[in-house]
């Protein structure tokens, strides 16, 4: 895969200058050249360069949009000020408190509806029967939004973790259900059938046949729902009310600096940051025999 | 195209696929059937029972006198529309820039990866502190979070472009723009047909949270201001239709899918045909 990226990057530019000529960007074309004749060696510090630059733009940017609408001052904070205030908030206990609530609520969240997701994926993928019964069920079930799912849960449980728990349920339970129907679809039925015949028990099959094959599936499922989790606990908090980031989020409209709503923002952005990154690792181990597995059986 | 359409269903296949549908149709049936008993009479204030939900579920959301079809949702289902418009075009541009320029794609990634991650609900407070109740907070929502899903998909599918097929429009020199809609779009649509998809389901949660947090009207302020005043019937009644319009809306981009890449498909089962033929 990474070999044919490398020739999607090579191959039109060279040509292009050759036959477009004046028509493409020529310092564009130049630097691709050169990256092709030293692929490696110049790379590594040229790229991190080139990708310092956006960041660097937009706090730039932002700077000069909140010193030049002076009057608006209030409205949008300079980044320095969002800075001093995020070294005060950080260390309050509050917000310990408060990232702790939000991180136990999506955990526990997370992992119900990892269990049924899990559970239920493989009745439901294991019987053609059982399938073809609830899929217009799921379906319709899947496709209703999540977050609109607040005041009904506000009704029934008010402010609290059940609360919160229920919604970041529903919201994460899908992905998890999906993935783990394909999965079982995925499973070799002759890879059982082989395993069989070298009469294997029941445990071993399961270890070494049915667990590689459905963990990468699952994987995925869980990174999509890991992600969908946090966005609805934060949501829940913030529009329901619920204690955690997002009400302390939604606090801040009350009064107080301008930078505060920034500062929490930045908080669950790295919150959600972490997480995607920790659980992307997770499903790039899982998945780490799968392509060497394919080009064995090819 | 009519002789690519080697996959024309059979009349006992279309039988056999409707059998199937009713069969899957039970389940709900039984679930509503169910719930219809059980809340029968119920005096319960967070459980009315079903046929007083429905009772205000028509007088409110079917055509009729005190209907709150034009007051209510009208106006969300024109803030996601038009945030869902604006995040395509804004994100097909921007995706066929980005993913036609390796220095781009390099520059950009972890910046996009980054603004990506970031659930777009931490931004309700600063967005309305700039728009007020007005739609164009909403709209900018919806819009926000819709971008990416569109733009990351844009980018995948340019960059999977067959390179063969670039540098054979560059020697039919096509000009750019006959290259870029013609090939470029062409051939990233199921990624970019995929990523729409996925924007649909976002762009309706979107606009209905942006609904909660501030606003004076829409389905979304009608759901979350019958709960604050504990009206449960009205809530029931609104959730049940945010739940079909979020069914509908998926139903309609999986149908717009399947029409954009008819070719797609056609051309693969034609292909495989073929290839069973050798």
């Amino acid at each position: 895969m990474p070999q044919r990226a490398e020739q999607t990057e090579v191959a039109p530019p060279s040509v292009g200058a050759e036959l477009v000529g004046a028509g493409t960007a020529p310092a564009e074309v130049s630097v691709a050249r050169r990256s092709t004749d030293r692929p490696r060696s110049e790379g590594k510090l040229f790229t991190l360069g080139l990708q310092c630059i956006p960041p660097i733009v937009f706090i730039a940017a932002w700077q000069m949009l909140a010193m030049t609408h002076s009057v608006s001052g209030d409205i949008l904070p300079r980044p320095m000020d969002v800075v001093h205030r995020f070294g005060t908030i950080i260390v309050r206990s509050e917000t310990r408190t408060a990232i702790r609530q939000t991180l136990s609520a999506w955990l526990v969240g997370l992992a119900l509806a990892f269990v049924v997701g899990v559970l239920l994926g493989a009745v439901l993928g294991g019987s053609t029967a059982f399938y073809r019964y609830a899929r217009f069920t799921v379906d319709f079930l899947r496709s209703v939004p999540a977050i609109a799912l607040i005041p009904l849960a506000l009704l029934f449980f008010g402010t609290t973790f059940k609360m919160k728990i229920a919604l970041i349920f529903f919201a994460a339970v899908w992905a998890v259900l999906i993935q783990m129907i394909h999965a079982v679809w995925d499973i070799d039925p002759m890879n059982l059938e082989v395993a069989r015949s070298y009469r294997l028990n029941r445990r071993r099959r399961f270890l070494w046949i049915t667990l590689p094959s459905v963990a990468p599936h699952v994987a995925t499922g869980l990174r999509l729902a890991s992600t969908l989790a946090l966005l609805m606990c934060v949501a829940s908090e913030l529009l329901g009310g619920a204690p955690g980031l997002g009400y302390l989020l939604f606090r801040t409209q009350q009064g107080g600096p301008p930078a505060d709503p920034y500062v929490y923002g930045l908080i669950v952005a790295v919150l959600a940051l972490i997480v995607d990154t920790v659980f992307r690792l997770v499903e790039r181990r899982v998945l780490k025999w799968h392509p060497e597995h394919r080009m064995v059986e090819a | 195209m009519a002789t690519l359409n080697v996959s024309r269903p059979s009349t006992l296949q279309r039988v056999r696929s409707t059998a199937r549908f009713i069969a899957s149709l039970w389940l709900p049936v039984i679930i509503i059937l169910g719930w219809y008993q059980v809340s029968k009479g119920s005096t319960s204030i967070v459980n009315p029972s079903l046929s007083n939900i429905m009772k205000v579920f028509c007088d409110d959301w079917l055509p009729g006198p005190h209907s709150l079809l034009r007051s209510q949702l009208l106006p969300t289902v024109a803030n996601l529309l038009a945030g869902l418009l604006i995040a395509i075009v804004v994100g097909l541009v921007f995706g066929v820039i980005v993913g036609s320029s390796r220095l781009l794609l390099i520059a950009l990634r972890p910046s996009l990866e980054l603004a990506r991650a970031c659930p777009a609900v931490v931004f309700f407070p600063m967005v309305f502190i700039f728009f007020g109740l007005s739609a164009w907070g909403k709209v900018t929502i919806v819009a926000y979070a819709v971008f990416w899903p569109v733009l990351l998909n844009t980018i995948a599918g340019v960059r999977s472009v067959d390179p063969l097929v670039r540098d054979m429009a560059r020697s039919y020199r096509l000009s750019r723009r006959q290259t870029i809609f013609n090939v470029v779009l062409r051939s990233a649509s199921p990624q970019i047909m995929a990523g729409i998809r996925v924007a649909t389901a976002v762009a309706v949660t979107m606009a209905v949270a942006s609904e909660y947090y501030a606003s004076d009207h829409g389905v979304g302020y009608y759901v979350f201001n019958s709960q604050q005043v504990f009206a449960a019937r009205d809530t029931w009644s609104g959730t049940i239709l945010l739940g079909l319009l979020g069914y509908l809306l998926s139903l309609l981009s999986r149908g717009a899918e399947h029409i954009v890449l008819r070719w797609h498909t056609n051309m693969r089962h034609a292909m495989s045909d073929g290839s069973q033929a050798h």
